[in-house]
């Protein structure tokens, strides 16, 4: 079996993931996974569904993780009696809560002995429901009316159980109380949407990795875009501005530069790789999931941004999925390949799309850079 | 939106232009219109790489045959010394990067490879001159020199021999490419490139020895 290059960065990487019944992904299979995963194929073939699958996977049955992909999604509802409510119902195939979701990944590297990793969310009918008594500090509500969710994980001895309304809808606040990930403890999965991150996700990442090697490591990333970077700032009293959608309040230092920098000024390229890099710093050991990594990068920058990937991921034991529609985006990617890398190497690419059936196309490192070197269309 | 350029359906990886010129004008003088391809075009693009080492660098086989769209995949590489060595890289190349390819036949067939992969795409090599020869484009092209210059063609033979005894720097296995070119030195319009000579019929086109290259292109592309 082919061996990733691992570093001392550590941390399991998979080397193969099987989807089933999620979104419109019936059945899914990607295999020859390494380091850095470039997802690709038309729109409406379920990249992001498969960014999700990943996140759901490696969560541990961590709440927060199911929330931003609802978020992201904008899969909510208001609700009068419990203000929102999620549509969980989208998650499952064709909204068919009677099958459930199963996920499974093998990793590979330090820990992997312990073998596969799966998850899987189903919907169960409440011991209400079934005539038996409730155990509420189990967390079972009486008005579990629509069953429960239930997320099962490898990773973690209890799930996640939370009560569904009769429409089989999650209320937000319900399923907060349920919260097995505390916010002390950090996601194993960092989820970038396609909006990117917003100013306030910069500052609460940043409080998160300030004044640890994390922070250097942002620094250090920052500095493959442009080399003056010195320091990065959050200003506490600016925090409430920060929920806006201005980027006021962070600040650089850059070398031969009077004075500080606000990141407003430097190029929207600039704030982009600061959220990479920031979100790599934070998922050290785990996974870094991005929609749509192009989003406001010039060509120019992709190739720095993948320079900077691969090297900050390598380095900090993350394993990145991505995903595009562009040519630039993949080009980009391909340029930087190593053509002598023993498969599957540390740079992959794979095609999502019904036209593969139930299995993805990879292309392993050396086979990425023959598409760059014969302009080959992968998507 | 990132434009939607697609990979052909066809493709034909050559080792250099003249092979790349060539053999448009095979097919274009048995009537088959040829433009520079695209998707859906009924024609494969060529693509000129520079040398059999870079069609049989690793990788390449495999993400040729993965781009999206492909479903016709040839390769054309010259013998040069030894066509059963050639053959056993191509071979070689297959088993380690197209898991379904891994028992090709242990001699190419005298009359070309064509095989279906597991997805029902298509694979197949042609072996200048012939698939059992030493040599490369320059023997395959000698044979389509019509019957009547034989006594001309072995002049020019002769004349190279001349030359190289007069301390004229040809290097053996480039023989008879310089037989090929001397003979279409001595035509009405002196020294036509090779792709021109076809075109011009002063190398036949439908010669009989053209055909099993024909009939293997045809397996492949146009079954």
């Amino acid at each position: 079996m082919p061996q990733l290059g691992l570093d001392p960065g550590g941390g399991a990487v998979y080397s193969s993931i099987e989807i089933n019944g999620f979104r419109s992904l019936e059945q899914m299979r990607l295999e020859g996974l390494s380091r850095v995963n470039l997802l690709v194929g038309s729109n409406n073939s379920g990249k992001t569904s498969v960014l999700e699958c990943i996140g759901l996977l490696h969560a541990a049955a961590d709440y927060r993780v199911l929330r931003s992909v609802l978020e992201l999604r904008g899969e909510w509802l208001p609700d009068e009696d419990h203000g929102r409510v999620y549509d969980i119902a989208q998650l499952f195939s064709c909204r068919d809560t009677s099958r459930p979701i199963r996920l499974s990944g093998q990793p590979i590297g330090p820990g992997s002995e312990l073998g596969a990793i799966t998850a899987a969310l189903s919907i169960r009918a409440s011991l209400g429901q079934l005539g038996l008594p409730l155990h509420e500090e189990a967390g079972e509500a009486a008005d579990e009316s629509g069953g429960r969710l239930v997320w099962e994980s490898s990773e973690r001895k209890r799930g996640f159980r939370a009560a569904l309304t009769v429409d089989r809808m999650m209320p937000v606040r319900q399923a907060s109380r349920h919260s097995w990930g505390t916010d002390d403890e950090i996601p194993r999965v960092q989820f970038i949407g396609t909006q990117g991150l917003v100013p306030s996700d910069i500052g609460d990442i940043f409080d998160d990795v300030v004044l640890t090697d994390a922070e250097d490591s942002a620094v250090e990333a920052m500095r493959l875009i442009d080399s003056r970077v010195e320091r990065i700032a959050v200003l506490a009293s600016r925090r409430p501005q920060l929920a806006s959608s201005a980027r006021g309040g962070i600040l650089l230092r850059m070398q031969d530069v009077e004075g500080r920098v606000p990141i407003g000024s430097v190029g929207d390229g600039m704030w982009r790789i600061l959220g990479l890099a920031l979100a790599l710093a934070r998922a050290r050991g785990g996974v870094l999931l991005v929609d749509e990594i192009d989003t406001g990068l010039h060509y120019t920058v992709m190739q720095k941004m993948w320079t900077m990937i691969a090297e900050r991921s390598s380095a900090l034991g993350v394993q990145v999925f991505a995903t595009t529609h562009s040519r630039d985006c993949y080009e980009s990617l391909a340029s930087v390949a190593d053509p002598d890398a023993d498969p599957p190497g540390n740079l992959t690419i794979h095609r999502i799309g019904p036209e593969n059936g139930t299995s993805s196309i990879g292309f392993s490192e050396h086979e990425v850079a023959a598409v760059a070197e014969r302009g080959l269309e992968v998507r | 939106m990132a434009t939607e350029t697609r990979t052909p359906a066809m493709k034909l990886l050559v080792e250099g232009s003249t092979e790349r010129r060539l053999i448009p004008q095979l097919f274009k003088a048995r009537g088959i219109t040829w433009s520079d391809a695209e998707r859906g075009s009924d024609v494969p693009l060529i693509d000129n790489f520079g040398g059999v080492e870079n069609i049989l660098k690793a990788g390449t086989l495999a993400a040729e045959f993965k781009a999206s769209g492909l479903e016709r995949l040839g390769v054309i590489v010259d013998a040069n010394g030894n066509a059963a060595g050639r053959w056993d890289a191509i071979r070689q190349r297959c088993q380690s990067e197209l898991p379904d390819m891994s028992d090709l036949p242990r001699q190419i067939p005298e009359n070309g490879f064509v095989g279906e992969r597991q997805n029902g795409s298509w694979f197949g090599a042609w072996i200048m001159p012939d698939n059992r020869h030493q040599g490369a484009l320059e023997e395959f092209l000698l044979d389509l020199i019509p019957d009547d210059a034989a006594e001309l063609v072995e002049y020019a033979r002769h004349s190279v021999d001349g030359a190289r005894e007069r301390g004229a720097p040809l290097r053996d296995v480039d023989i008879t490419k310089s037989v090929v070119h001397t003979w279409l030195a001595w035509q009405q319009e002196p020294g036509p490139q090779l792709h021109e000579a076809v075109m011009r019929r002063v190398l036949d086109p439908h010669h009989p020895q053209s055909q099993p290259f024909v009939s293997w292109f045809t397996r492949l592309f146009w079954p």
